[in-house]
């Protein structure tokens, strides 16, 4: 067969690319829940720079500490909490499932790996909560 | 009295339509039917203008994959009885070109799935006198979850990245290079990381996991592209920036 021949047979005169749209987070439960995951980074990234803004203010002798009956940033915390805690589980908890740990021509079992990141967090979570209280406390 | 079920079949002509339109046929009911019976009763009975694919009609050959109310699905292993109150609507897979009704443009993944290589790579291949390359059962059950792969394509039409990127070399190739890459046997993962780790490759991937819920064979590719990452990071901090002369051979 011949080049144009062939090209003739393969080829369709005409195809129709379905476009995918705006809306496609919204076609299926796992596609939005998906976008809520991947949009948990906002919160974080919103109280970062927070912390930034107040370490530069405190470098320049404008930091007022948050007092308990600041509510608005209470909510802000615990909102910005929330999110954290759930992109760090919903991250945590595919450990398991991507890091291969050889042991020999095996590999460690994926709750163990899982197990270890989620210590891995709550050991990270307490002494740097301690220091920070402490730190707090002795006002530095 | 025979039961029926209204069966919405995506049309497309390309020597006529400008775009895909519906029709409805009423197909009877079987408690024993799959979706791919109801498709194969329109064309015999109804309308043998439609056009699909299918060949083995018992879930290995991958031809007849299609969007049943919106899911991708083997329609050989799909049952009529679970969309006998629901109504079907069946479409081609979603993300591909349409090439007439339900057969969709599968050049493009064909491509990518070659680009990979999805062989065996030898450095140096033995004689055939000197025997077979033998493999521990621990060694075979590295990759076997990833062999599994029919090259069906659900995996494509369910991912959003794919549908947004199309140059996206997809769940369904990378899986398959995993597969041969976790293959004692084989040598070549050097020539697929270059395709590998190209931007088109698994760092297109965000993880929405959905090729993975698509597989009708429990490959779960979205695992086989997040080890891949972590691999090549791995592979390139242990070996190209932590050992001296790590990245020449």
């Amino acid at each position: 067969m011949s080049d144009v021949a062939e090209e003739s047979v393969h080829r369709p005169v005409r195809t129709y690319r379905r476009p995918l749209g705006n809306d496609w987070w919204l076609r299926r439960r796992s596609y939005f829940l998906y976008m809520v995951r991947e949009s948990t980074v906002i919160f974080m990234v919103a109280w970062l720079v927070w912390f930034l803004y107040q370490v530069a203010a405190l470098k320049f002798g404008r930091y007022e500490a948050p007092t308990t009956d600041d509510y608005a940033f209470i909510a802000f915390s615990v909102v910005c909490l929330f999110f954290t805690l759930w992109h760090a589980v919903t991250f945590l908890n595919l450990s398991g499932l991507i890091l291969r740990v050889p042991i020999g021509d095996r590999f460690l079992p994926a709750v163990a790996v899982k197990g270890a990141a989620f210590g891995g967090l709550l050991f990270v979570t307490v002494v740097g909560g301690a220091i920070m209280i402490y730190l707090g406390y002795v006002k530095l | 009295m025979p039961e029926f079920v209204d069966v919405t079949v995506q049309r497309y002509n390309p020597e006529t339509d400008d775009k895909p339109r519906f029709q409805t046929y009423q197909v009877p009911y079987r408690e024993d039917w799959v979706v791919l019976d109801a498709i194969l009763y329109i064309k015999d009975r109804l309308d043998a203008t439609l056009s699909f694919r299918w060949s083995c009609r018992m879930g290995i050959c991958g031809s007849c994959g299609m969007n049943v109310n919106g899911y991708p699905k083997l329609t050989c292993s799909t049952h009529l009885r679970d969309y006998r109150t629901k109504g079907l609507r069946i479409e081609p897979l979603s993300n591909f070109p349409v090439i007439r009704d339900l057969v969709v443009d599968i050049d493009d993944f064909m491509a990518k799935l070659k680009s990979v290589k999805p062989w065996i790579i030898r450095e140096l291949e033995q004689p055939l006198g000197a025997g077979e390359y033998l493999q521990s059962t621990n060694q075979v059950n590295h990759y076997a979850q990833f062999s599994g792969c029919i090259n069906c394509m659900l995996c494509y039409a369910a991912c959003p990245v794919y549908g947004m990127e199309n140059e996206f070399l997809g769940p369904a190739a990378i899986a398959l290079a995993r597969r041969y890459n976790l293959d004692s046997r084989d040598e070549g993962s050097e020539e697929r990381v270059k395709v590998l780790a190209a931007s088109e490759g698994i760092w297109e991937c965000s993880f929405v996991g959905e090729c993975s819920a698509a597989c009708p064979k429990g490959v779960d590719p979205a695992k086989a592209i997040q080890q891949t990452k972590f691999d090549t990071v791995n592979g390139f901090v242990m070996g190209a920036m932590l050992m001296p002369f790590g990245n020449r051979r």
